[in-house]
């Protein structure tokens, strides 16, 4: 006598029917939750430019920052060699104003103007061209 | 050595005058060939520029102005309108030499080779002012004119330069100073060995200098009214000095304009042009241009620029 086989059809639909609700409400939560990402992250996106910029900003300050101070170290080298040549010519115009004061007389130095009375003697002269009136 | 030289003549209108220092050696007549050379550059020029000959190429060109044909200019005529109209565009057109018709209105004495200029009653520059009035086809030599133009001092000016490049190379180390008219090129040194010494005239007349300036190397030029001066038809007093924008004498106020630099061509345009700016303006601009300037105002008041004092051996009291 065969035995027949019973299945258990209604507990294999009640499983399946089950798990499709649940991959249903899994989609919707999955959905929802994106679009609420999507509100969330839309107003912050101004916000990361800016930050990207400042970063930039940031990174070009300091690479500024870095020159200046390599000019500064030359600057103040130059300002050294400067100040030696400085120490040196106030010595040499110190030993001129010396040899200034051993003078017992000052050579004559041409004046311009007005304290000379009368013109020096001219080679030529220039003015009007033509007749006279 | 050679001993100091000096000759003594006459070219377009004006005294025309060479002085030699002192120098190293030099062949017999060298001096007299210096001087010759100068009189054949002088009468060339006045043959081709002078507005006082009707056969001079300038005055047959100008008879050709305004008509758009073409002629055909000489290097030398090609060169003055050249200079010209470079003048007229760094003066910002105060340098103008289209005032011939203008003065020819007003009675020019030996002006009257073309037709007078119509009075501006309204005070207004002429149309086309900002427009250029020559055109050059330099492959051709070919120039075209739209008005007569004055060849006046820039003309004198360039005679100087271009008979001073024929001299130089002949003076070795000599010192030279050749005069046309109160327009000066020169170099030192002069027959005492020092630099030349060059008087600026007291407009009104004096016997003596009111500045003495110093010229080691250049040019140094005068635009005075005390000589140019007539009546016009109606009886008024008026000079040569033309406002470009009115037509009429310019630079009141003022009696006299000097300028040193280092061409002549060019001191005889800023004279001209710091003439016409008048007595208010003529500081600002000569020390804006760096020139080397002095002015005398109409109370006989000599002023100068830094530039002109650097180079001023003695000022009147």
């Amino acid at each position: 006598m065969a035995t027949e086989t019973r299945r258990p059809l209604h507990i294999v639909s009640m499983v399946g029917l089950s798990a499709a609700i649940y991959a249903a409400n899994l989609a919707a939560v999955t959905a929802m939750q994106s679009t609420s990402d999507a509100q969330a992250a839309g107003p912050q996106a101004p916000t990361q430019a800016a930050l990207d910029l400042l970063r930039i900003h940031d990174a070009t300050i300091a690479e500024q920052v870095r020159q200046a101070t390599d000019k500064l170290q030359a600057g103040a080298a130059a300002y050294a060699k400067a100040g030696a040549a400085l120490n040196a010519l106030e010595q040499k115009l110190s030993g001129l104003g010396k040899s200034a004061g051993a003078l017992s007389a000052l050579p004559a130095v041409p004046t311009i103007g007005r304290t000379a009375a009368a013109a020096p003697v001219v080679h030529t002269t220039t003015g009007a061209s033509g007749a006279k009136p | 050595m050679t001993e100091p030289a000096g000759f003594v003549g006459r070219a377009m209108g004006s005294p025309l005058r060479l002085q030699l220092g002192p120098g190293p050696g030099s062949a017999p007549g060298e001096a007299g060939a210096l001087w010759a050379a100068i009189q054949a550059e002088f009468d060339a020029a006045e043959a081709e520029l002078s507005c006082y000959r009707p056969e001079s190429a300038l005055s047959r060109l100008n008879r050709t102005a305004g008509r758009g044909g073409w002629s055909p200019a000489s290097p030398r005529l090609d060169r003055f309108l050249a200079t010209a109209e470079r003048a007229w565009r760094r003066s910002g057109g105060r340098f103008d030499p289209r005032v011939l018709g203008d003065l020819v209105r007003l009675g020019h004495p030996g002006l009257d080779l073309v037709p007078p200029a119509p009075a501006r009653a309204d005070g207004r520059a002429p149309a086309g002012a900002t427009l250029t009035w020559l055109e050059r086809d330099r492959r051709s030599g070919r120039v075209s004119l739209a008005s007569p133009v004055d060849s006046g001092g820039l003309g004198k000016g360039l005679a100087l330069r271009w008979a001073w490049n024929a001299i130089e190379p002949g003076l070795a180390g000599r010192g030279a100073l050749l005069e046309a008219g109160g327009d000066i090129v020169g170099r030192g040194p002069a027959p005492d060995g020092s630099c030349w010494r060059v008087g600026i005239e007291d407009p009104a007349g004096g016997p003596a200098p009111l500045a003495v300036v110093g010229l080691v190397r250049g040019a140094v030029s005068t635009s005075s009214v005390a000589r140019a001066r007539w009546r016009d038809e109606a009886g008024r007093a008026v000079h040569h000095l033309i406002d470009p924008g009115t037509g009429l004498p310019g630079g009141g106020g003022l009696q006299a304009v000097t300028v040193a630099g280092s061409d002549p061509a060019w001191t005889e345009v800023w004279t001209k042009a710091l003439f016409l700016a008048g007595p208010d303006r003529i500081g600002d601009e000569a020390r804006a241009r760096g020139l080397a300037a002095w002015w005398v105002d109409v109370d006989g008041t000599l002023r100068m620029t830094p530039a002109a004092r650097q180079q001023t051996l003695w000022a009147a009291a």
